[in-house]
């Protein structure tokens, strides 16, 4: 029994303060990793953010590009709205445009190798919901003259806009051939005060309708 | 224990590492891909590009097909891209744009990380065509007097604008004469009707529209519907072989206002400001296009091989003559004959008159649907109060190409000039006057082509169902005049594939 004791009594073991200097020791490897790690964190999340923005606006852009490849720039087919002509207050930059599939969505018509201009596409951005629409008239192949049209129903093809802007390229050229579209879109995180990182994101593309 | 520390923090950190980088990779693949999705628009635009030089480049556009056939043709394009185009053949056969149109069409894909991102377009164009007008002048094309009517409609327009009007350019000079000029206005102050071959119709119908326009005090502000954008454009062009000289001093034709110099820049400007408050045309474009040369040597030499009028020219007097190429006085007997017996016993095929020549009855050349060109080697006139015809079978592609009259002109032409009719000087230079009148019309198909310009006199009408191109052969003579007259040209474009050169795109869309 004296010799059991004894031979316990001469093994070296862990004492509580070897156990509380370990994990006080772990403790502050793992802060200092985290410490290391936190702006790369921040970066991670701002590069994230800034990629599904850009993505964001990215497809706004490219829900419309078809539509507006296959339109035509023919007077009145083909219409930027102003505060002059209605697009004011909650709605920005507004345009009409037309298109030779039914209902919008279905196969491009043409008769004697011409489109046959079938409806009218209209999109704006809604700003107090910072959402781009986009609306469908299959009832008339001619914009309005003064916005808004009816504008029910529709869809949303991007959220988080703040400033969508059309433009008939040359500018106040009476014949103009392109149109360039700019979406600039906030970032989700953009609302949180300790927020250091960029949190608006423009896209700017221009069109070329194909059609005469 | 130390040891264990470090190695659990070890792994800790590799974890997280790992996890950022692929955060970002596949956050930079996501764009990545929507880049590639670009790119393949971009190739497959130049593959559409690519097979319309191939039509243009092509001796016989009307016939060509991409050689490799359903497989289409091949390119590399750019850093990871390829396009196939097809030309009538694998996805672009069976005529999905229409008889006698081309359809061509293009595969454009990138590749992204083995993926292929793909895009697809297709064109519709008329073979054959260098360009797209209804009426085309090469020295200045006008309109004078307070009566004067020109309408530029489509040809079976199924829809408002659909499709659109014809074009009206020149490379020098467009002028409107008068403030009453009429360029498709389009009943303004009531219903105003037409008398075509095929009925009578209000004019406003002829766009496609199914009621008249309410039209607005204000010349600035336009009609509703929106009339404007049915219409053609006014094409100021230029040659490829570089400008010609105008009185306004541009380097692209010149649209003027009565004796003005000053160039029109828009239509909303001609109405408003130059007071031309019954022209309505889409826009004003410039454009560089092609000089056309027609060539009368192969007229003469198709009508000299055309031997369908020979029972026809024995009825006529003209006993023993096999060909169809005829001198003035000769086709003198034949129109004699033609007045009273077509139909049914009308001309056939390509008709040469080898020298000036002078309708001086009405008479119908080919029937309701024949198949005849007029070609004149000298001037072309009509005289007061006569109709003339010569329709095309317009059922068929073939009698849509086809020419309607064609005014060559001498080959030098004489040294004093004598008066046609109306102050209208001639010497065989290739002029074609309508002399004007009540009773004067003129219902003609196909492509309308002379050499030193055309003149329709007062209260003439003239029914067109094709296009109208009118040269200069550096005389002062313009190349096309209304003068109170009134013209109606249902636009078909496959009427200036007579020239037999190019492509002209007419549709565009995007399959995928």
């Amino acid at each position: 029994m004296t010799e059991a004791i004894s031979s316990l009594r001469s093994q070296r073991g862990y004492v509580i303060v070897d156990v509380v200097m370990g994990v006080v020791l772990l403790a502050l490897v793992l802060l200092t990793t985290y410490q290391v790690f936190l702006p790369t964190f921040g970066l991670s999340r701002n590069a994230s953010e800034r990629v599904a923005r850009q993505q964001d606006v990215r497809l706004a852009i490219e829900r419309i590009a078809r539509d507006l490849h296959e339109t035509t720039t023919a007077a009145n087919r083909l219409v930027v709205y102003g505060p002059a002509n209605g697009c004011t207050g909650s709605y920005q930059g507004c345009i009409a445009f037309v298109t030779a599939r039914p209902a919008c969505t279905g196969a491009f018509q043409v008769t004697a190798g011409s489109p046959v201009w079938e409806a009218t596409i209209y999109v704006w951005l809604d700003a107090p919901s910072s959402e781009l629409r986009r609306r469908c008239d299959p009832t008339t192949t001619f914009p309005v003259a003064t916005w808004p049209p009816v504008l029910i129903p529709h869809t949303v093809i991007g959220t988080r806009v703040t400033q969508a802007a059309f433009t008939l390229q040359p500018l106040g050229s009476p014949n103009p051939t392109t149109v360039a579209v700019a979406l600039r879109e906030q970032a989700a995180t953009a609302a949180r005060p300790s927020y250091r990182y960029q949190t608006e994101f423009v896209n700017q593309t221009i069109f070329l309708p194909q059609n005469r | 224990m130390a040891l264990v520390t470090v190695l659990a923090t070890l792994i800790i950190v590799t974890a997280i590492a790992m996890s950022l980088v692929g955060l970002l990779h596949t956050d930079i693949t996501h764009a990545s891909i929507q880049h590639a999705v670009a790119s393949s628009f971009a190739v497959a635009q130049a593959g559409l590009a690519e097979a319309q030089a191939a039509v243009f480049a092509a001796s016989d556009p009307f016939t060509y097909t991409n050689p490799s056939g359903t497989a289409g043709e091949q390119r590399p394009y750019g850093q990871n891209g390829q396009f196939i185009y097809w030309v009538d053949t694998g996805p672009a056969a069976g005529s999905p744009c229409g008889p006698g149109l081309k359809t061509l069409e293009a595969l454009g894909e990138v590749t992204y990380l083995r993926r292929q991102i793909p895009a697809r377009v297709r064109a519709c164009g008329l073979p054959g065509t260098p360009y797209l007008a209804a009426l085309f002048g090469v020295s200045i094309v006008e309109a004078q007097g307070a009566t004067s009517r020109t309408y530029i409609v489509p040809f079976q327009a199924s829809t408002p604008g659909s499709p659109r009007g014809g074009a009206l350019g020149s490379f020098t000079e467009i002028n409107f004469g008068d403030a009453g000029v009429h360029l498709n206005a389009v009943s303004e102050t009531g219903v105003e009707t037409l008398a075509l071959r095929d009925g009578v119709f209000p004019d406003y119908a002829l766009f496609g529209f199914s009621s008249r326009p309410a039209y607005e005090a204000n010349p600035a502000v336009e009609p509703v519907p929106w009339i404007t954008a049915v219409f053609g454009d006014i094409i100021k062009a230029q040659p490829t072989t570089g400008p010609l000289a105008n009185r306004c001093g541009t380097a692209f034709a010149c649209v003027t206002a009565q004796n003005s110099s000053t160039d029109v820049p828009s239509i909303q400007a001609l109405r408003a400001a130059e007071h031309m408050r019954h022209a309505y045309m889409n826009g004003m474009v410039q454009q560089v296009l092609p000089p056309l040369v027609f060539d009368p040597d192969s007229m003469r030499s198709m009508a000299a091989a055309n031997g369908a009028n020979q029972t026809l020219n024995q009825d006529a007097g003209l006993g023993g003559k096999t060909d169809s190429v005829y001198a003035p006085a000769e086709f003198t007997l034949l129109v004699a004959h033609l007045a009273s017996h077509c139909p049914p016993r009308c001309l056939r095929g390509t008709v040469y008159v080898d020298g000036t020549y002078r309708f001086m009855q009405t008479v119908t050349l080919g029937g309701e649907s024949g198949d005849v060109t007029l070609a004149v080697r000298g001037d072309l006139i009509i005289d007061g109060n006569i109709s003339v015809t010569n329709r095309h079978d317009l059922s068929t592609v073939a009698g849509r190409r086809l020419p309607g009259v064609m005014v060559f002109g001498l080959a030098t032409p004489t040294p004093g000039s004598t008066n046609a009719c109306g102050g209208n000087q001639v010497n065989g230079s290739g002029r074609f006057i309508l002399c004007g009148g009540s009773s004067q019309r003129l219902t003609v198909d196909g492509l309308l082509y002379s050499v030193d310009g055309m003149v329709i006199g007062p209260q003439a009408m003239v029914d067109q169902i094709g296009a109208m191109h009118h040269s200069n052969r550096g005389t002062a003579n313009r190349s096309f005049t209304n003068q109170n007259g009134t013209l109606v040209i249902r636009f078909d474009p496959m009427a200036l594939s007579a020239v037999g050169r190019g492509l002209t795109v007419v549709s565009w869309q995007q399959l995928r």
